[in-house]
């Protein structure tokens, strides 16, 4: 088994780890996607995802605890080789197809936002390849810290980002309260539910984590809070924008802090919220090129993975500039995500149906 | 130790020169507050006029540049916003930036036109402006406004247009109306406009607040007058409110935006003389509508607070229960039946309401699409609409009775 680093990490740096793998969605075109499906019911979806989610995690779960190894070692315990392997390469193209796609998005909004004569190309190199790849090659301890140091910050800005802007709110809405109908929020909440499937992917550092019972606490927390922040804040922003017109709007969380004030004279304080968001954005990059590299280096059966971030990273780069602009890797990223909800969704109850059919056939 | 020298010089240089990629120096930048649209005389040309702030004038580095006027004003013709913003350029040095842009004046003439919405929707994609901009109606064209529009205190136009936005909530004359606002109306709800004008008409009303820009008895001062809304469906102007309807539309919504206003009216215990009152509101107004039956209903209640601290007539209001019910009840009836007019008016010239009422509509139905086929507006024309305002005397002033001239008159 390689070890990262020394020691192993505490429950409280894997919640701040899933949290900024999951909570940032709030702020790049994930709420368009889920606004577009809900209409003014799209503040539901993140929480009836989280619950379709939570049936699978907790399968997942005590078979983690009983074979006290990760996700996937026990892939290939259960699945035997060769299928493990194509899990593996599976869950790899997923999550780093969405790490190339998701840089992208990240670029675009730079550009579109705040810096129009910036190029896409040194915004992705700068993010990606500096960033976000220097945090991921110092390690996974370095990682949790670093998501220790800053998550706090980020749920306290949070707070005050909705409170600066409580006063232009009216309630009123969120109504109708089923936006699109019953039917439509139920099926898009399944399509959409790879949004949380982190939450089952993490399993992989099931080895790293101190005990069953910090992993076990980290991920329940870890589903519900990213979940309940998205759910707010997609009511904060059919509140504030209101139907149609908040469907039209490219980048809603960043309108928003536009529209913060602090009393009336601050009312420029979106400078301070893009250099919080950025470092949540390296952070979240870094999470991921670092979970991308892990699983690359299981399906090659390659034990320094750590030397994969750094050609994982430029490929990302390459990767996320193939779309011309950011609707189109908008239709790609859909796609992705539709077919990780499934896998995701499955993939622990497959895994608990082989657990139970080999412990009967083994007597 | 050389190995280290040079990390940390990348480490350093990335820390301080990561800040030149796109930077901007203060006086390379002209910070355009205010912009005026306009028809041009061609067939789809608009004219765009950009007031730009000379940030030097009334701060420390006034001394450098004591010539120099407040504010540069440049008018350009062009298709739309974004080109007459580069169009701009070919006169000015500095390059011209919306991050402080708080003020969108339109002409009446452009506002009543079908090009405007074309004009103003295409405005929002570009990532530069900003959606808390106040938008403007004004009788003149908005570059004639500009032009004439010389206060005499604040000399540096973006505080004077920030000072007057903030005295907005105290009156209530026009609607606090953002482009966030006109955008989450843009279908058959009816959107109010501030109206504003520079050219003085002066009428004489008996009422104090049922003026319309430019009516007000001034006879000094700015020629600017802000008061009344421009009311705007799908995108393009159809009439205009006054003062006084303007105050009501607001008081009918949910959420009001007023914290104070003072009006008039006849006095009940001496129909000679007037009575002026402090509003002020504390609580939502509660609004039902009920789609169930046809025509819908609409029930709204607006509580208040009334302060009165002016007493024409001079009657002792403070230790006569009889008359303090009686001039709640005038009250009440008063702005009912005012209110009522409006609904009215509304209801057949305009065939839409201001008053955010879809919203509480919206909370009757299970889906968007429901409420979407229901078709608000028509049935707002045919609504029966109930109004009820609720009305508490909170204090009156500053003197336990009114001062004992009358008495010794006679």
């Amino acid at each position: 088994m390689i070890r990262v680093s020394d020691g192993k990490i505490g429950g409280r740096e894997f919640f701040a780890i899933i949290y900024s793998m999951m909570a940032i969605r709030i702020t790049n075109s994930t709420p368009n996607l889920l606004l577009d499906s809900g209409i003014t019911a799209a503040w539901m979806m993140p929480l009836l995802s989280a619950a379709f989610l939570l049936g699978p995690l907790l399968l997942l779960l005590p078979l983690l605890k009983k074979h006290n190894i990760g996700l996937v070692d026990l892939l290939y315990k259960l699945t035997g080789n060769a299928f493990g392997r194509l899990i593996t390469l599976a869950l790899f193209v997923a999550i780093f197809s969405s790490t190339s796609l998701n840089g992208r998005n990240y670029a675009d909004i730079v550009t579109t936002m705040y810096y129009p004569e910036t190029s896409v190309l040194l915004i992705m190199v700068v993010l990606i390849l500096g960033a976000s790849f220097y945090i991921a090659h110092r390690g996974l301890e370095a990682v949790s810290r670093t998501a220790l140091l800053v998550v706090p910050v980020f749920m306290l800005t949070s707070v005050f980002l909705i409170i600066s802007v409580a006063s232009q709110l009216n309630y009123y809405y969120v109504f109708p309260i089923a936006g699109s109908g019953a039917g439509t929020i139920l099926k898009d909440s399944v399509a959409y539910s790879a949004f949380y499937g982190d939450i089952i992917l993490i399993g992989i550092l099931y080895a790293y984590v101190r005990s069953h019972g910090a992993f076990r606490k980290a991920a329940l927390w870890g589903l519900w809070v990213p979940a309940f922040k998205m759910a707010v804040f997609l009511a904060v922003y059919v509140m504030m924008f209101d139907y149609p017109a908040v469907q039209n709007i490219a980048f809603p969380y960043h309108h928003l802090t536009r529209m913060a004030m602090i009393g009336t004279v601050a009312n420029h304080v979106e400078a301070v919220f893009l250099a919080l968001w950025f470092i949540g954005a390296s952070l979240h990059f870094a999470i991921y090129l670092y979970l991308s590299a892990f699983l690359l280096g299981k399906v090659i059966n390659y034990r320094e993975f750590e030397y994969l971030i750094l050609p994982l990273a430029g490929i990302a780069v390459v990767l996320g500039m193939i779309p011309d602009n950011h609707l189109q890797g908008e239709q790609w990223r859909k796609l992705l995500l539709e077919v990780s909800s499934g896998l995701f969704l499955l993939l622990p109850v497959l895994l608990w149906v082989l657990d139970r059919f080999r412990k009967k056939a083994k007597p | 130790m050389r190995r280290i020298g040079w990390k940390l010089g990348i480490v350093l240089a990335a820390l301080f020169l990561s800040g030149c990629g796109e930077r901007l120096e203060l006086e390379m930048q002209a910070f355009v507050v205010a912009i005026g649209l306009d028809k041009a005389e061609k067939e789809n040309l608009i004219e765009v006029t950009f007031q730009i702030s000379n940030p030097q004038v009334n701060t420390s580095q006034a001394a450098e540049a004591q010539k120099e006027p407040p504010a540069d004003i440049v008018t350009i013709t062009a298709p739309d916003l974004l080109s007459a913003k580069e169009m701009a350029q070919s006169s000015l040095p500095r390059k011209i930036t919306f991050s402080h842009l708080e003020t969108i004046l339109i002409g009446e003439e452009l506002a009543r036109d079908k090009l405007f919405k074309h004009i103003i929707g295409s405005a929002i994609i570009d990532p530069e402006m900003r959606r808390e901009a106040m938008m403007i109606v004004t009788k003149e064209p908005a570059k004639d406004f500009i032009k004439n529009n010389n206060p005499t205190m604040e000399t540096r136009p973006h505080k004077y247009y920030e000072f007057i936005r903030q005295n907005w909530k105290h009156t209530g004359y026009v609607p606090l109306s953002n482009l966030n606002t006109f955008y989450q109306r843009t279908d058959h709800e009816l959107f109010l406009a501030v109206y504003a004008t520079a050219q003085r008409d002066p009428e004489e009303h008996e009422n104090d607040d049922t003026y319309l820009a430019g009516q007000v008895p001034q006879s000094s001062g700015d020629p600017v007058q802000m008061m009344g809304s421009a009311i705007l469906r799908n995108g393009q102007m159809i009439g205009t409110l006054d003062g006084e309807e303007t105050r009501l539309s607001q008081l009918l919504r949910r959420k009001n935006l007023i914290e104070a206003m003072t009006a008039s009216f006849p006095d009940p215990a001496n129909e000679e003389y007037r009575i002026s009152v402090v509003f002020n509101r504390s609580e939502n107004s509660k609004i039902r509508v009920n789609t169930d039956r046809s025509p819908a209903k609409v029930e709204v209640m607006v509580p208040m607070k009334m302060r009165i601290n002016s007493n024409l007539s001079l009657e002792d209001y403070t230790r006569n229960e009889e008359r303090q019910k009686r001039l709640v009840k005038a009250v009440e009836e008063r702005l009912e039946k005012k209110s009522d007019e409006l609904v009215m008016k509304l209801q057949e010239e305009y065939g839409g309401e201001p008053f955010v009422w879809y919203a509480a509509t919206r909370k009757n139905f299970w889906t968007m699409k429901q409420f979407e086929d229901y078709g608000w507006s028509e049935h707002f024309t045919e609504a029966d609409v109930d109004i009820d305002f609720e009305i508490e005397i909170e204090s009156f002033g500053e003197q336990i009775r009114p001062p004992s001239l009358k008495q010794g008159g006679k």
